[in-house]
This record gives structure tokens, sequence and C-alpha cells, in this order.
């Protein structure tokens, strides 16, 4: 008996949520939304298309039609690039839509392409010397 | 109660600001210029609220230090020196170029000789001053005509005009003036210079807290802390170019090394500035200033012809705290040959280097100092063809 009355003590202490807590707890969920927002929401400068190991960069700003042999097509247009055609059964890159944002990727596995977003600034930190 | 978590509340936004304002000054300044008409240049990525002030400040350094020393321009106080002044006569200098040359009379002591600002004489008589290496173009591959200077008539008398000990230095009121005891004597600040303006720079970027630095001199080269990606700090990725076949004109990497920053990186070698003979000797231009011929090539046996040397030091990277240093140990190593220059390394702790050497055509042996952390070794198939050098 004794041990139930301490419990609940202990329960009223923490349990009701105050207003403020509410408050400050509303302020951080803000917060770590405006950060990720900024962080990973950027829009793109480049984009890498890598095919069996072999990457090739191109610029966002530039509309273009990338044919990888006959496998797949790779379109960018208006700042955001798409899969258009794509001749493997599955068709998931190609019905995954439109990316645009850094980090953002479409993946080819039955072919082994991959289409990322970069922000352009890789390799920022290589120097050559000789 | 309230009031205290609206103020909370207040501050914990006043916060998301200020971290998204430190973002934005995350960025690197990317900019270069080329400094005393083309003779130098002068590429920087600088981090930090300062960064285009330092540039400016970097840029007016340069300038002022290359239209002093510089041998292009026949106005500037060194070439003033070299052709003009008399035996004795005292020519002002800046404090700069006062502090320059005094250091490289200490890097000359160091390395035994195989650095030394007083081989001027040597490199106009071979033809390999800037003027001379200049009118070579490797792509066209024509070998230049003329006869190669006579050893005992013309090269043994230039030598006798490259000893640094008749160049004296001296302070007077606050002014700084060089003279020379021997009125022949020329000096070329070309193997060091570099490398002071980059420590100057550097201490330029300390001077406006810069948080991140990369700057390149005509190839030398100083980072200053880690390479900033967007979120952290990361090591920079430092390649050397592989020096045979012609490695100024296709770029290849022969390996890459990593490095925290806070160091200064600089390479010599004989493939960027060089000619051939129409005796099909190769000669490049650094000057060994003990033999008084190019690196790359030796007195025959019959002590009159030259001959090319079988195994020569074509790529010496080096990594130190000082720029100047790195600048002059660098051609020293070349000079020194594999043996002598990583003897040179083991007995001074504080300079690393990778040194590559190539007999004839064909790779020969690599050194590589313990401190120096290779990047992805196996990617690199032509580093693996060097035989690694370890000395006994």
């Amino acid at each position: 008996m004794v041990n139930e009355k301490k419990i609940d003590a202990v329960k009223r202490e923490i349990s009701p949520l105050k207003l403020a807590d509410i408050i400050v707890l509303t302020a951080l969920i803000i917060l770590s939304v405006v950060l990720l927002v900024t962080v990973y929401g950027k829009t793109g400068e480049k984009v890498i298309v890598t095919y069996y190991g072999v990457s090739e960069e191109y610029d966002l700003g530039q509309d273009r039609e990338i044919a990888i042999e006959d496998k797949l097509t790779v379109c960018i247009s208006g700042g955001a690039v798409y899969v258009k055609d794509a001749q493997c059964p599955d068709k998931i890159c190609q019905n995954s839509g439109a990316v645009k944002k850094v980090n953002e990727t479409i993946v080819c596995a039955p072919f082994g392409i991959t289409v990322r977003i970069t922000d352009g600034k890789g390799g920022g930190n290589k120097v050559v010397t000789g | 109660m309230k009031k205290f978590f609206a103020a909370v509340f207040a501050a914990v936004s006043l916060f998301s600001c200020f971290s998204c304002a430190e973002n934005y000054e995350y960025e690197y300044l990317e900019k270069d210029s080329a400094v005393f008409s083309g003779a130098m240049t002068l590429y920087v990525k600088l981090l930090g609220r300062d960064a285009s002030s330092a540039f400016e400040e970097m840029s007016l350094t340069l300038e002022k230090i290359g239209s002093e020393i510089s041998l292009t321009d026949k106005n500037s106080a060194l070439s003033y020196f070299n052709e003009k002044a008399e035996e004795n006569e005292k020519v002002k200098v800046s404090k700069e170029t006062y502090n320059l040359i005094s250091l490289a009379l200490g890097f000359e002591k160091e390395t035994g000789g195989a650095f030394s600002i007083g081989a001027f004489n040597l490199s106009e008589l071979w033809g390999l001053d800037v003027d001379g290496y200049s009118g070579y173009d490797p792509f066209e591959d024509i070998p230049v005509k003329g006869e190669l200077p006579d050893y005992e008539t013309q090269v043994l008398s230039a030598k006798a005009h490259c000893d640094t000990s008749r160049l004296i230095l001296t302070q007077e009121a606050g002014e700084c003036f060089i003279e020379k005891s021997d009125g022949e004597l020329k000096i070329d600040l070309g193997g060091i210079a570099k490398g002071y303006c980059a420590d100057l720079c550097v201490g330029i970027a300390k001077r406006h807290s810069l948080k991140s630095a990369l700057i390149n001199i005509s190839g030398n080269i100083v980072l200053l802390g880690g390479y900033y990606d967007g979120r952290k700090f990361v090591d920079w990725e430092i390649s050397v170019l592989q020096p045979r076949p012609k490695a100024a004109l296709y770029r290849e990497e022969v390996c890459a090394f990593g490095s925290g920053g806070d160091i200064s990186i600089v390479t010599s070698g004989d493939y960027r500035r060089y000619y051939r003979h129409e005796s099909d000797l190769q000669l490049c231009h650094i000057i060994d200033p003990i033999s008084g011929l190019p690196t790359d090539i030796s007195l025959g046996a019959d002590g009159k012809s030259y001959v090319q040397k079988p195994e020569i030091v074509s790529s010496a990277t080096v990594l130190c705290g000082s720029s100047a240093a790195a600048d002059a140990y660098s051609t020293a190593l070349c000079v020194m040959g594999l043996e002598n220059a990583a003897r040179f390394l083991q007995e001074n702790n504080d300079v690393c280097a990778i040194i590559f050497t190539e007999r004839g055509e064909a790779h020969g042996r690599m050194y590589a100092s313990d401190g120096i952390e290779f990047i992805k070794e196996d990617t690199y198939g032509e580093f693996r063809k060097y035989e690694k050098y370890a000395p006994a």
C-alpha cells in the first residue's frame, strides 16, 4: 500500500503537462523542422549519374537528355531530374518521379544505375601538387 | 512562469537565427589572380568573415615583394643588384626582401649548399633562367641548338662567382641594404620567394582570423586548418602529379595523401621547366650549385663531356610547417639525389617528403617519410611501379 501511494505521488509530480511545457515542446519541434528543412531541403546544383562505377556530373541548370546505352534515358528539365524511358520490367525508377533536392536519388537496380543530386561542392578538399 | 517560458522560446528562436547566420558565413571565398604581370599566380580558398579583405591584403603583399625581386623586370631592385650594382655598392631593399635573403642563406647552410640563391650565373650560362627554358615547348619537342658551355673555361669560372658568402646584408637606421664584395655575383630568389610569400599570406589569414584557408602561390600550397565541407571540418586530400611522362601536360596523379591542415606542401621536379638539347641531353631548370651542372646531367669520364645521369630525382614533394622551408628543401632534395635526401629527411624530423626517381623514361624508386598517410594506394596504378626505397 505504501509503495502504491508513493508511486501515485511520483506520477502526479511528473505527468500533468503544464501549458509552459507545451510551449517549449512546440518551440523545439518547430526548431527541428526548420533545421531539417534548411540542412536537407536545399535545391541541388549538379546531378551525378553513376553506371558501373563510372560517374558523370551534369549541370542541373541546363536542360538535356542523357541516354545510357539503350537501357534508360535520364532527363534534366527545369532544375529537376527524372527517368524517362526505362527498358526494365519493373520501371520503379521511371515511376519514382522527379528529384531536385540535395542527396535525393533515383536508383535503377536492374541496370545498376544511380542518379544523385549534389550541391556541386563535393571534392572541394582536393588539392594537386606537382 | 509563462513569461519565463516565453523568454526561453524567444531565446531558442533567436539562437536558431544565429545558427543560420553562422552557416552562411561558412562558405569559402574562392579567388585567383595573376600577380606581377603573371610572374606569380595566387589562388586562394578562404573561409571567414574577413575573407575578401584578407585576399586584398595578400595580393598587395605579393605585388610589393614581386616588384622588388623579379628578375624578368629589369627595373626591380634585384635586377639592379645583379646587373648594375658595383662592388660594395649598397642597394636598398625592403624589410621583407632582407628577411627573405637572410632566411635563404640559412637554408643554404642547413642543406650543405644543395640550395643556394647564388647560382644565377650558372642558370644563365646553361640557358636555364626563365628566358631560356620558356622558349622550349614540350608538345612540339624541338631540340634546342647550340654549344653547351665548356666545363673548364665556362662552368668553373661561372661557379667561382656563385659564392653567397660574398653577399653582405646590412641594416642602418631601420633601413635594409644588400651589397656584394664580388661584382659578378648574381642572386635569384625564385627558389624560395613563393614559399616566403605564402608564409606572409598565412600570417595575413591568421590576422583576419580565418577559420580555414588554402593558399596556392604558383604551386606553393599552404593549408590552414581542415577543409569545411558545409557541415564539419574534414581532411584535405592532396594529389601528387605523376612526374613522367610530361606531368605538366597530362596532369595524371601518381598518389594522394591526407592532411588535417596547418601544413605547407611544395613539389619541385625536373619535368616542368626543362629543355632538350640537340645532343639529346635533357636539361632541367634546377642547377646543382655544388657541381655547377643541371641536376639531371653529370660530367663524363673524360672530364669534358656531359652525360645524362642514370637515375635522377624527378619529383620531390616536401611537407613542413614553413612554406619558405618547404620551397627551399624541395629544391635541395632534387639536388641531393635519393640516398642523400633520405638521409637528410631522417636527420630532420620536422620535414616530411615523398620523392620519386626516374631511370631514363622508366620508373625508378620512391621514398616517403613515415608520417605520410597515403589514401587509396591501390587506385594509383603508376604508384606501385616505383620500387620502394628503404635506407639502411
